[in-house]
């Protein structure tokens, strides 16, 4: 037996006690002092008390507003209200702007950037959607899946538009922009309705999600109305929507975050 | 038997009954919410004060941790463990408490005349130092977090994870290599045991 093998009983010292030890684990702390002390330090029972002030204090803060509560939506459901929106708006802001782009675009172009960016609206409402439960189980942390997220369309685009360097994409970019991030912000307003329903603990995190997905729609409402199927462009003009998104959206849950009252002493707001 | 050996944390044995009481308090039963009171309030209070803050800030932070368990008590759907909920939560008031502090206290050493009465450093510490600790507060941040919660609560790793919203892998590689680095601080290997 050694310290590496005994490592693995430590993680639940506090919770398995002494009794539930292997012999040979026990043996090894037991003669071993630097587990010996490990052990008893994680094992200790290790609690504050509540002074009865205290206690008064915390009950008065919760029974003050004590009300029957229907526990949060399935991440199921959720990813599907997300899900909702993103179609909803998209379908509508389409049908104002028109298909010029799409009926200019081929069949393999269409189809491949349409499946990706649904594959990506899909990846951006179950992030959401599990950012909205504290204590959630993880496979990857909201960052790296936003991530995740936005590499595949961009290796879209590249691979899926012609490169075409001697036109001029300056002129139109702006307007194009411009138009995308508009569309996009009702349903930035929607999503954030949505998330406000869960208890998202990193705003920062919360609205960068948001906003990738509400600039989500404003590609797709290009990808059926720009007439530009020059991958620069689309790279750079119709994706830097919602990574413009994305941006604003983590600068303004950061800033919420640093103004979020903070109960001080005897419950007062400082 | 070595001391503490005895298992404390009602992690496991209590999980049923804590979601129990959930469903209960989310019901708006007043008995429930105080014995959920009662029984996280203990150890939320460990972590949110150890180890670098005081009683009084500590309590604060308590109160401030219970508002925000209260506002966000739907989202702990049935049959999911309350402890990586709450302790989520707590983790969360801990951090914005840290970032909250940092910014008053770079405000306040930009003043010339500060007194010695500062409320932080002159209240006690919420239990006498445990001489573990001074070597726990030497490991890096994330490290401490994880060898706390494993202490305070007597979670999982699997529940850690859930709490400090990492994976399981990466929890598990921050508890061992922190009893690496403790046993290395502890130093007192007898000549005999292996590494």
């Amino acid at each position: 037996m050694t310290c590496g093998e005994v490592s693995k009983h430590l993680d639940r010292a506090n919770s398995h006690g002494w009794g539930k030890l292997p012999n040979l684990v026990r043996e090894h702390i037991e003669q071993c002092q630097s587990c010996k002390t490990l052990w008893n330090f994680l094992a200790g029972q290790d609690t504050a008390e509540l002074t009865p002030e205290l206690r008064s204090r915390i009950n008065r803060t919760v029974e003050q507003s004590l009300e029957p509560v229907t526990p949060l939506s399935s991440t199921r459901l959720l990813t599907l209200g997300f899900l909702l929106i993103f179609g909803l708006i998209s379908a509508v802001f389409v049908g104002i702007s028109g298909l010029s782009g799409a009926d200019a675009m081929g069949n393999m172009e269409f189809t491949g950037m349409l499946s990706v960016l649904g594959a990506a609206a899909f990846l951006g409402a179950f992030t959401l959607s599990r950012e909205m439960v504290p204590g959630g189980k993880k496979m990857l942390s909201a960052p790296r899946l936003f991530l995740l997220l936005l590499v595949p369309l961009f290796l879209a685009v590249s691979v899926l538009f012609p490169w075409d360097f001697s036109r001029n994409i300056l002129p139109d970019s702006w307007r194009c922009f411009r138009q995308g991030f508009m569309f996009s912000l009702p349903a930035a307003g929607l999503v954030v309705m949505l998330l406000r329903r869960g208890a998202v603990l990193s705003l920062g995190v919360g609205g960068a999600g948001a906003g990738l997905l509400a600039g989500l729609v404003g590609v797709v409402v290009l990808h059926f109305g720009c007439g530009m199927h020059n991958a620069a462009h689309v790279a750079l003009v119709h994706l830097g929507v919602p990574l413009a998104g994305a941006a604003i959206g983590a600068a303004i849950g950061n800033l919420l975050r640093g103004m979020r009252p903070w109960r001080g002493a005897a419950g007062e707001n400082t | 038997m070595p001391p503490g050996s005895a298992s404390s944390a009602p992690a496991e044995k209590d999980a049923d009954r804590l979601q129990e009481l959930m469903l209960s308090y989310q019901n708006a039963d007043p008995n429930a919410a105080n014995q959920l009171i009662e029984q996280l309030s203990p150890m939320l209070l460990r972590f949110l004060a150890v180890p670098m803050y005081t009683r009084a800030f500590a309590e604060d932070m308590l109160q401030d941790c219970w508002l925000r368990l209260h506002r966000a008590r739907h989202t702990c759907r049935p049959g999911t463990p309350v402890l990586p909920w709450a302790f989520a939560i707590a983790r969360h008031t801990r951090i914005d408490a840290y970032r909250r502090r940092r910014r008053i206290e770079t405000r306040e050493s930009a003043l010339e005349n500060i007194s010695d009465t500062d409320g932080w450093a002159s209240t006690p510490p919420v239990t006498p130092e445990i001489d573990l600790w001074r070597f726990v507060r030497q490991l890096p941040a994330s490290q401490q977090e994880v060898i706390l919660i494993l202490k305070v609560s007597g979670m999982t790793l699997e529940e850690v994870a859930r709490a400090t919203g990492g994976t399981v892998g990466s929890v598990k590689q921050k508890a061992h290599r922190a009893y690496v680095k403790l046993r290395d601080l502890i130093g007192s290997r007898p000549k005999g045991s292996k590494k």
